[in-house]
């Protein structure tokens, strides 16, 4: 078993180098560079664009070096902890992504947790009353949950909080703590601003937990086990739990690693709609101005939580399922 | 004549369903007396497993019991009609597992993937048992040897997966068993298993039935262990009892046409060489039946205008040998 886990997590690594390589070459793969864009900006506000201190700036971030090389003396920075600077916000990128990274992974928890408490007892409930009033309500809301795009029910609810309440929902903080430091009336100011993004960014997520949950349930239901475990006495409720519920959350669980960078990066137009300062905005504006090193850590950041997240969860999978973890 | 443990008068098992009624279970009766070993026989789809679950009341949905009575005379001297017991309430949880046991067709499936065979055994002696946890695992312990496991500490800790089919069938007996029930329903245990395998289990069965001292109610639709095993057997075909003897008078002397038909397509008693003598056509789905006889559409000797027009009674054609078939209707019908 420990063999297993030190496989797994060797290939973890190999993986993670690998996507840093792709990261870079993506990030490459549009014409020009930050430069040619910046040179644009320039030009288009009527500046003279000069030559000399653009050949300067090139050689000074190394964008006149061979891709191969480029990448070494990016990669070899990383290793040190170095992540370059946003041409963009003439910044560290480590210092950008730091005061972000805690707000998106709050948001994207929270979300998750959420999606879970609401969707897994719905989906136990559809499944074990199948075809009962409460199975056919979270049919319908899930499958409008799945079909409606994000921005649009973002959009929808930021217009009814202004509308019925007054309340300007866009941003995680109101204007006036937005740059306060943090105070008790600040952290209540973003506990009114949470609900909206939650909303939005999990109920697809609920909507797909909650289809699953239903599915695989409905599978176990079927199964001998089940039957032969009510044979023995055992009291309905704790039946279902301790039997189909717990070999039914399998599916639930093995997803979870690709679920998290899922919210992050799917929560992006979102985001953008929303006024969010998480990870997948800065992403978006960092991919548009051809920001290179902010993008690239941004598209590296986003791959390394899908391999970590798959990575644990099947080694959480590999407690849940014994059939697994003796393989 | 022994005591009566179970008896089952004219039990209705009927499934609603949107193509109509399926009458899984349309009017059977029989009885078990305490120690005896009674044999259900028919085809798949014959309404033996749905007759078992009854009496359990684990019929699923859309299934409901609709008529008749299952009197069980339980350990403290009252009777209760299982039929009408709440399925989910109390007194039969208490009866499931304890009083009456079930063990299943498929072993490996009837287990739990994701619990070890000791949590699922000292599971069903925790409920019934003892509060114990040590003593539950010390009994649990003592099954799994009984049953004939190797390294019973050791399997204590095995998953399901882990072990064969057969290994299995015998956790699953003792999960059943460790209660000390004084009913076992045993739904086709050894059809899913090798040959060999298959008689280590029936034999195993019978000598924990005789240490135990309980009765079984042995469901199968194979013959040679209805032989070995029972006492009694009824044969059912389309939900109801078609023939009903003690095992050596059926044997000896079959009356109705279908019982005659699954011994002439079994090679060993077929007289004919070359060819099986199979029953021609297949079980009919009970989807609202007509009032017939239900093997009348299989049956050789079908007589036009009476197999078709009613349905006939069991009647007691000699001692303790019942037929429900027009042929043997000469005889007295029992009501």
């Amino acid at each position: 078993m420990s063999r297993y886990v030190a496989r797994r997590f060797l290939y973890m690594i190999f993986t993670m180098a690998i996507m840093s390589v792709v990261a870079f070459i993506i990030i490459q793969l549009p014409p020009g560079d930050y430069l040619t864009s910046y040179i644009m900006q320039l030009q288009t506000s009527g500046q003279t664009v000069d030559a000399a201190q653009i050949e300067m700036l090139r050689r000074q971030y190394g964008l006149d070096l061979p891709l191969h090389e480029q990448y070494l003396l990016w990669i070899s920075k990383i290793v040190r902890g170095n992540f370059g600077i946003s041409f963009d916000y003439n910044r560290p990128v480590l210092e950008l992504l730091a005061q972000r990274i805690p707000i998106t992974v709050l948001i994207s928890s929270l979300t998750l947790l959420v999606t879970y408490v609401i969707a897994i007892p719905i989906g136990v409930y559809s499944a074990v009353r199948q075809y009962s009033i409460v199975d056919y309500v979270g049919t319908v809301i899930s499958f409008i949950g799945l079909a409606t795009p994000n921005f649009l029910i973002a959009l929808i609810l930021m217009y009814a909080c202004q509308r019925l309440f007054g309340f300007n929902a866009s941003g995680l903080f109101s204007p006036e703590y937005a740059n306060a430091p943090w105070s008790l009336a600040k952290f209540i100011d973003m506990l009114k601003h949470l609900p909206i993004p939650v909303i939005v960014i999990g109920l697809s997520g609920t909507a797909s937990v909650m289809r699953v949950m239903r599915a695989s349930l409905l599978d176990e239901l079927k199964l001998e086990y089940v039957e032969a475990a009510r044979a023995k006495g055992l009291k309905e409720l704790a039946l279902l739990l301790r039997y189909p519920v717990r070999v039914a959350l399998n599916p639930i669980v093995s997803t979870i690693g690709w679920v998290l960078p899922g919210i992050l990066s799917g929560a992006t137009v979102t985001a953008i709609v929303l006024d969010l300062p998480t990870v997948g905005a800065l992403m978006y504006r960092a991919l548009l101005s051809q920001d290179m090193y902010v993008a690239a850590t941004c598209v590296m950041f986003l791959t390394f939580l899908t391999v970590i997240g798959t990575f644990l969860s099947d080694l959480l999978l590999m407690w849940v399922d014994p059939r697994i973890r003796y393989e | 004549m022994g005591a009566t443990l179970l008896e089952v008068n004219g039990l209705k098992t009927y499934f609603h369903l949107e193509e109509g009624v399926l009458k899984a279970v349309d009017g059977v009766s029989f009885r078990i007396e305490r120690g005896k070993v009674l044999g259900i026989i028919g085809e798949s789809g014959c309404g033996k497993s749905v007759t078992a679950r009854s009496i359990l009341g684990l019929v699923a949905r859309p299934g409901k019991i609709v008529g008749g009575e299952i009197l069980f005379h339980r350990a403290d001297g009252s009777v209760v009609d299982l039929a009408r017991l709440d399925p989910q309430g109390d007194e039969i949880r208490d009866i499931r597992g304890k009083e009456i046991s079930m063990i299943f067709q498929e072993p490996r499936r009837s287990l739990s993937p994701v619990h070890t065979i000791g949590e699922q055994i000292t599971e069903a002696l925790l409920l019934h048992r003892t509060q114990d946890h040590k003593e539950a695992r010390e009994i649990a312990i003592d099954m799994l040897r009984r049953v004939g496991m190797s390294n019973p500490e050791v399997r204590f800790h095995s998953y399901p997966h882990q072990l064969s089919g057969g290994m299995c069938q015998r956790a699953m007996i003792a999960m059943a068993l460790c209660c000390r029930p004084a009913l076992l329903i045993a739904d086709e245990p050894t059809t899913a298993l090798d040959v060999t395998v298959q008689a280590q289990i029936i034999d195993l069965m019978l000598e924990l039935k005789e240490q135990i001292g309980m009765a079984m109610l042995y469901i199968t639709h194979d013959l040679g262990v209805i032989s070995e095993v029972a006492d009694e057997v009824a044969v059912m075909y389309l939900g109801r009892v078609v023939e009903y003897a003690k095992t050596e008078r059926l044997f000896e002397n079959p009356l109705h046409p279908y019982t005659i038909g699954l011994f002439n397509s079994l090679p060993a008693f077929s007289s004919a060489k070359g060819r099986l003598q199979a029953i021609p056509g297949n079980v009919p789905i009970p989807i609202d039946p007509p009032p017939a006889c239900g093997f009348a559409t299989r049956c050789s000797k079908a007589m036009a205008g009476v197999c078709d027009a009613a349905v006939p009674e069991l009647v007691e054609v000699e001692e303790e040998h019942y037929v429900r078939c027009f042929l043997h209707h000469e005889e007295r019908a029992v009501s």
